[in-house]
């Protein structure tokens, strides 16, 4: 693969911080990562992939996509079944295909798994509390690293949905009379900067103009927040952003912007086209 | 004249319905004396929305000075609550213990045999129209009054804390102070509060002499036990263990990271006179190297069996009594013993009350309940937010078990019998001295006077040079 493409496409940036977060989390913050589900989420995601392109090319520019999506359900989903693990991982690729509009695929594909799988499935869950306090630092470091270096990657909307999600549990504890530590505490949560750094933050589903996007994030905020402090379900955040997803169709009809296309050759290549950053109208 | 006081022990639960009500508990002393409880029990039977929790206290002062408070979701009725026998909160305390298992070195000559011994190593184990018409004044409707057991219970609803808080002490109690904010917090969620004192002739009569638990059923969506207001005046962490009787797999917290306690080592011999102790130790250094903000999983495991059996495991009937609604009345036959357990000694023998012990039960008959057991130590610091909790798909076994396996002391001479005697059991020894040392934090000459046991030095050529003539 052309090197000037690896350098410019941000997924590869994510893959390698999502790779460090496994590592880290199952080796140091011995958060349970089965090896074998982790390969066959990974191949099960990939092998799909392949089998839905038309062709070489494709199958190759949309790998890190499939890989990304394969890394965050290792991360996220946890069972004790190797074939939800193989079945979440085609839903999350399946679902890209299935589900899109005007060519753009409508839902994030890991948060649309994980929704499908842990409804369907009594043995398949997500473990918020195991993401800690103690893993925040690093995360915190690790996501602001890949907002830094893949400059393509929509960290307006991460920012905007930190900032959101923020203010609403400050202004939940200023009403209910509560102890700073106590939203402090929501915020410090490991679980909250993956959705924040690694989720809602993908391209392809969010909206794309700018003002699209911060309202989307507010949304999205506001919804989970709604879930949690309202409903008293948890993964208000997974489920908020599959929930909010048709947003985007409206935002995007009502505040267009350029649609996001992940670098390939020729956009990187100036003989051949002129590079407005990596995206395409 | 005693002027009645209210002290703040610790807080139970919170479980809020839709209308956003939440649900605390905290004990209530009727005279300016420092009670304090070391550990609390609460048993929690979730399945759905439908919640029964059982409150053990472990309150040590007089029982006329006792009372509760719990914020409650929704209104009480009086089916809705109950006292139940304070054993089935023992039994299930038994049965989901930290245990010691005891193993016999085979002959190396020969042939093995194992026992098992299981050691409990539980730490803790732990009106009138007057009346209402000020209450009416002060914001607070009294929605209820019943009497339950041996408790009299009030269930409350106010619309501001200065008026909870003033009603309280003006009907004899004393909240402690910095209370009212919490107090605020909960009432802005909606929450109804109910008030429990014992009724001292009531106890008389029905013959009991310590606090029965009390119970209570209701349904919400939130599935969480408030720590805050217990945590107001508490002078130091404070002990919770949570048993969560659940239908789908074992239960975690969702805002706190939820460790399991190391587990399946082997340790020496000599723990096994001060179990409790080293228990007690590695608890506190594996607390203190989690930065002091976790929950520990001590069991997690199928109601209806366990390996090696600390306790038996509950009947349906006592399931029942705890509140699993879904356990069906025609289960309510005692548990069968399948089978006698593996590691039944094949050699000659044990002493008699090491084959007294239970070893293990098979599953007879699914009974469709999973228990967890989560060890929580929570002060203000470092459990700021309320526990919440999340029932997960995790059906997999564990249990906080450790092993100590005794030497053999046979004469054998074979060459197995030297290596193990000069080699392998001197090694092993030594491991099991440092391991225990890591994990409590004791020096290697501490409390249990464990030593490192070095190996034994290589037999001199003449040692044994006229032992035969």
């Amino acid at each position: 693969m052309n090197i000037n493409l690896l350098q410019n496409d941000p997924r590869i940036y994510q893959i390698a911080a999502l790779s460090i977060l496994v590592v880290v989390a199952t080796a140091v913050f011995d958060i349970q990562i089965v090896a074998s589900h982790a390969l066959a989420i990974i191949t099960s995601a990939l092998g799909l992939q392949c089998l839905l392109s038309q062709n070489v090319s494709e199958a190759l520019k949309q790998s890190p996509s499939a890989l990304i999506s394969a890394l965050s359900l290792c991360l996220l989903l946890r069972t004790g079944d190797i074939s939800i693990a193989i079945l979440a991982a085609l839903i999350a690729i399946g679902s890209k295909r299935v589900i899109s509009r005007h060519g753009q695929h409508v839902f994030n594909p890991t948060a649309f798994s994980l929704v499908v799988v842990t409804l369907l499935f009594d043995n398949a869950w997500i473990s918020p509390g195991q993401w800690g306090q103690d893993l925040y630092l690093f995360i915190l470091i690790i996501g602001t690293g890949v907002m830094v270096s893949g400059k393509a990657t929509r960290t307006d909307i991460s920012l905007a949905f930190l900032v959101s999600y923020a203010g609403i549990c400050l202004i939940r504890a200023a009403y209910l009379g509560d102890p700073i530590a106590i939203p402090l505490h929501q915020l410090g949560n490991g679980a909250l900067l993956i959705f924040a750094f690694f989720m809602i933050s993908d391209p392809r589903t969010t909206p794309r103009s700018r003002a699209g996007r911060l309202i989307f994030a507010g949304t999205v905020a506001a919804v989970a927040a709604c879930i949690g402090f309202v409903f008293y379900q948890p993964n208000g955040l997974i489920y908020s952003l599959v929930i909010c997803a048709p947003l985007v169709i409206l935002l995007n009809k009502y505040l267009p912007g350029s649609q996001y296309c992940w670098p390939t050759f020729h956009s990187i290549n100036p003989s051949i086209q002129s590079t407005s950053g990596v995206r395409h109208a | 004249m005693h002027k009645p006081s209210l002290l703040l022990l610790y807080i139970f639960l919170l479980f809020t319905s839709s209308s956003a009500s939440a649900f605390c508990g905290f004990y209530v002393a009727r005279a300016d004396q420092s009670l304090y409880n070391d550990a609390s029990q609460v048993v929690l039977v979730r399945d759905g929305n439908r919640t029964v929790i059982t409150m053990n206290s472990n309150f040590r002062g007089d029982v006329d000075e006792f009372a509760i408070v719990i914020p409650v979701p929704t209104l009480l009725e009086e089916g809705q609550i109950n006292v139940a026998e304070r054993t089935l909160v023992e039994h299930l305390d038994a049965y989901t213990a930290p245990r010691l298992v005891e193993y016999f070195d085979e002959d190396p000559c020969q042939m093995l045999y194992r026992a098992e011994m299981m050691q409990d190593s539980a730490m803790a184990p732990g009106p009138t129209m007057r009346k209402k018409a000020r209450a009416k004044n002060l914001g607070v409707t009294i929605e209820a009054e019943y009497a339950i057991g041996e408790y009299d219970i009030l269930i409350l609803s106010a619309t501001q804390s200065g008026g909870l808080t003033t009603w309280l002490q003006e009907s004899g109690y004393k909240i402690p102070p910095g209370a009212a904010p919490t107090i605020r917090s909960y009432i802005k969620q909606g929450m109804k509060f109910f008030v429990a004192k014992v009724n001292l002739a009531t106890q008389e009569k029905l013959g009991y002499t310590y606090l029965r638990p009390i119970q209570i059923a209701f349904e919400s969506p939130k599935f969480m036990l408030p720590i805050r207001l217990g945590m107001v005046n508490a002078d130091g962490p404070q002990d919770m263990y949570v048993y969560a009787l659940s239908r789908n797999g074992r239960v975690e917290t969702q805002n706190y990271r939820t460790v399991k306690i190391p587990t399946g080592m082997d340790l020496p011999v000599k723990i096994k006179d001060d179990f409790g102790n080293f228990y007690k130790a590695m608890f506190d250094k594996q607390y203190a190297a989690n930065n002091r903000n976790v929950a520990f999983l001590e069991y997690a495991w199928d109601m209806a069996w366990c390996d090696p059996c600390a306790a038996d495991p509950l009947t349906p009937a006592q399931l029942r009594q705890l509140g699993v609604f879904w356990v069906g009345e025609n289960q309510n036959k005692p548990m069968p013993r399948v089978q006698p357990a593996l590691g039944r000694p094949l050699g000659p023998s044990l002493g008699p009350s090491q084959q007294a012990q239970p070893r293990r039960i098979m599953p007879p008959q699914a009974v469709d309940v999973f228990v967890t057991r989560l060890h929580v130590r929570y002060d203000n610091e470092h459990f700021p937010e309320d526990l919440m909790f999340v029932e997960t798909g995790d059906k997999q076994n564990f249990q906080g078990r450790y092993v100590i396996r005794h030497a053999w002391e046979g004469e054998g001479t074979c060459p197995q019998a030297k290596t193990y005697r000069e080699k392998t059991l001197p090694q092993r020894q030594s491991e099991e001295a440092k391991r225990l040392a890591n994990l409590t934090g004791w020096s290697l000459e501490g409390p249990t006077g464990v030593k490192p046991v070095k190996p034994a030095k290589p037999p001199q050529w003449w040692e044994k040079l006229w032992q035969d003539s």
